[in-house]
């Protein structure tokens, strides 16, 4: 079903994909902005050049692009085995919830060492939790991942609300207690920006989803699977359990994404902390084309877009880049199969 | 008539008795001020569903006769906690609840209705949710422009024709993958909504007032559209040359190229209408309260689509389940109003967690459209 958007063996298709749906973006936000009655040459020049030359705008670009390439990598595990998660916002919702949690709950003192890795444990266990509960009820029910994503999206952050006004929030805030300073990730010196450590995390996972899809025998089982789930039944990979742990490694991905806002930013539960990031990550993977590299700089383009949307906000409306992350999924969506079909048309 | 018919009746019977008697504890509750009978009623209702499901779905006789015997057991559970009151015909007389419960179920009908007729023409509908968000945003700026309310129904149906049109010419002609360009427009509904709010009005989350519908349920033309296409769809889907082309282009498309009918054609026909009628019922969302807000369907499309799957893609029945889901939501609403035991930021996830069970009860049981998600 999501064969057309899987990478390919043919990355020069892939890329040229990519440039296509981003060219056919970037012409419908021109006209958008043309809509709203300004000129959109202005507005994209004023977005990269203000963004290029304000050392806390491109720490704002790296501080969204680290929780966007998290998710688009989550959402890119979960395509390569054929399933759309789209409930990387519930999944990073439970790894916020619970990262903060447990750095609120370590001793002040606890040194680094440990602070960080049992606040990451804890998100990526929320997070992987979450995905898990979706890919097995795939696997044994058959339920349809789309649908149970949406319902557990609205699930988690129903719950975390209610855990939060009932335990966390303190007087009358949507605030929790602050995390051990030892679970605090180091901020990048951009300018006073919220860019931290966690961008080290984001380019760790793109190296490690790269090596395991590319070099591993897991990362083929799961690629087999994506492709065709009988083939792959008939060579003895047991379709629900690959099913069931990519969903667990998605969700444990998305969850991952809480350090970027919990231990790097914000330093504890705050309300509504990164939402809206699962859901750019889905245009982001797409984008990406589903490899982990073309992810990492498709985060980088739409923490652009989100980031330099804010920075020209007094020449557009910011409704407009939101809508323009419904344009770019469509872009991809319609440009993958056409290349496809103008390679096949080509004489070989 | 089969026993097994028998048995599907008597848990049907029984459920829909259930349903009345969950109203009624929670009507009594409402009078009383009692927070037993709401939780009764509350839990009465949660079982009628589910053994409507089982009266539905197809199942085996004695999974009815559970359902059946549950129901039974859930209404004598309400009726004794009920007997020393005398009032709890007065409640099931009073229509207020029931009108509450068909005010919220007419969007969700209209979706799921319209859902079910593109689903059963080939097309995975994921983007119910955007015809609902457009329909409401097109409807209240229609109406605020024409300053009638009636225009506005004309506004969101066309609203819904439009995105459907996208949704095909994207998914059928240029063969984008149809699950996500249903979720591409459905994020593109929630900013696109906005970014004309702000456009337009000059407004960031809500629109102007404008002319609406409010409380009244016979003089809503939305009303009777939901309960006329309740009742035609499904005869039309059977008897009309519409209605077996597009189950045709569902089901068989090979068929129906045979014939000489493009199959492409027979689903353009198929999801347009349903995006007129999703559209109608996103512009009921707008226009019972007179404004748009931003992101005022919440979630209701893919709900609707559960149904759809859930009814085994059954408009009729998909219909009757989407009641289920508006008298769980009525439900919780007054229980937001009396002030209850369950947390306020809890009780509006009841229609997801319902759906969320249903969803993996049902599953893998009822049977696709043959052809669904399929290009020819």
């Amino acid at each position: 079903m999501i064969a057309l958007l899987r990478p390919g063996s043919n990355g020069r298709r892939e890329l040229e994909a990519a440039a296509i749906a981003l060219l056919c973006s970037i012409a419908i936000g021109s006209v958008l902005m043309l809509a709203a009655g300004v000129s959109p040459g202005r507005v994209w020049w004023a977005m990269l050049e203000r963004t290029a030359s304000d050392p806390y705008l491109l720490g704002q670009v790296l501080y969204k692009a680290t929780g966007l390439a998290l998710c688009g990598l989550a959402v890119a595990l979960a395509l390569d085995a054929g399933l759309f998660n789209i409930g990387v916002e519930g999944q990073l919702g439970a790894g916020v919830l619970a990262c903060a949690v447990t750095g609120a709950a370590l001793p002040v003192g606890t040194p680094s060492v440990l602070a960080i890795p049992s606040c990451l444990a804890a998100a990526a266990a929320a997070g992987g939790l979450v995905g898990a509960a979706i890919g097995g009820l795939r696997a044994t029910r058959g339920a349809h991942e789309v649908i149970t994503s949406i319902m557990l999206n609205a699930i988690v952050a129903g719950v975390s609300l209610w855990i939060g006004n009932e335990v966390l929030f303190r007087g009358g805030t949507t605030r929790g207690d602050a995390i051990a300073p030892g679970a605090e990730l180091p901020q990048l010196p951009l300018g006073g920006s919220s860019a931290n450590a966690a961008l080290v995390l984001a380019v760790l996972a793109v190296i490690a989803l790269w090596f395991l899809r590319t070099r591993t025998t897991w990362g083929r089982a799961w690629l087999a699977v994506g492709q065709d789930p009988a083939a792959a039944r008939s060579v003895g990979i047991s379709v629900a359990r690959v099913h069931t742990l990519v969903m667990a490694g998605s969700g444990a991905l998305a969850g991952l994404a809480a350090a970027n806002f919990v231990m790097g930013h914000k330093h504890a539960f705050e309300e509504g902390l990164g939402r809206g990031t699962g859901f750019l990550g889905i245009s982001v993977a797409l984008l990406g084309r589903g490899h982990p590299i073309g992810v990492l700089v498709a985060a980088l383009l739409l923490g652009l877009l989100s980031s330099g949307g804010l920075a020209v906000g007094d020449l557009v409306p910011k409704e407009l880049t939101e809508m323009l992350q419904g344009v770019v999924v469509l872009s991809v969506a319609v440009a993958g199969p056409w290349v496809a079909r103008r390679v096949a048309q080509e004489p070989a | 008539m089969t026993t097994e018919r028998l048995v599907r009746i008597l848990v049907l019977v029984l459920a829909a008795c259930a349903f009345a008697c969950a109203g009624a504890l929670f009507y009594g509750g409402m009078l009383h001020a009692s927070d037993r009978w709401m939780y009764g009623g509350l839990a009465i209702a949660v079982v009628a569903v589910a053994c409507s499901f089982t009266g539905i779905l197809p199942g085996s006789t004695s999974q009815r006769l559970a359902g059946s015997i549950a129901c039974a057991l859930a209404i004598l559970a309400g009726v004794l906690e009920t007997q020393t009151h005398s009032d709890l015909f007065v409640a099931v007389a009073s229509s207020a609840f029931g009108a509450q419960v068909i005010k919220i179920a007419i969007p969700y009908v209209l979706a799921s209705i319209g859902g079910a007729i593109t689903e059963r023409s080939g097309v995975v509908d994921l983007a119910i949710e955007a015809k609902l968000l457009f329909g409401a945003f097109t409807g209240a700026a229609i109406a605020y422009a024409t300053d009638s309310a009636y225009v506005g129904v004309l506004g969101g149906m066309l609203a819904g024709m439009a995105i459907a049109a996208l949704q095909l010419g994207l998914a059928l002609k240029l063969s984008a993958d149809q699950v996500i360009v249903g979720v591409a427009l459905n994020l593109l509904a929630l900013g696109g909504t906005r970014f004309l709010l702000q456009l337009i009005f000059h407004e960031g989350a809500n629109s102007p007032p404008c002319p609406a519908f409010e409380d009244a349920i016979f003089a809503n033309p939305i009303f009777w559209l939901a309960a006329g296409a309740a009742v035609i769809v499904p005869l039309a889907m059977r008897r009309t040359r519409w209605g077996l082309r597009l189950r045709a282009a569902g089901d068989r498309p090979e068929a129906l190229v045979a014939v000489g009918v493009a199959p492409t054609r027979a689903r353009f026909a198929a999801g347009l209408v349903g995006g007129a009628l999703a559209g109608a019922g996103g512009a009921q969302l707008s226009l019972a309260v007179g404004g748009f807000s931003a992101d005022m369907s919440s979630g209701r499309g893919y709900i609707a689509l559960a149904m759809v799957i859930l009814s085994g893609w059954r408009p009729a029945w998909a219909a009757i389940g989407c009641l289920g889901v508006a008298t769980a939501e009525a439900l919780e609403t007054q229980l937001q109003v009396t002030g209850s035991a369950v947390p306020r930021e809890l009780a509006p996830l009841l229609p997801y967690v319902l759906t969320l069970i249903v969803v993996v009860v049902a599953s893998g049981k009822s049977k696709s459209p043959r052809a669904l998600g399929k290009l020819e």
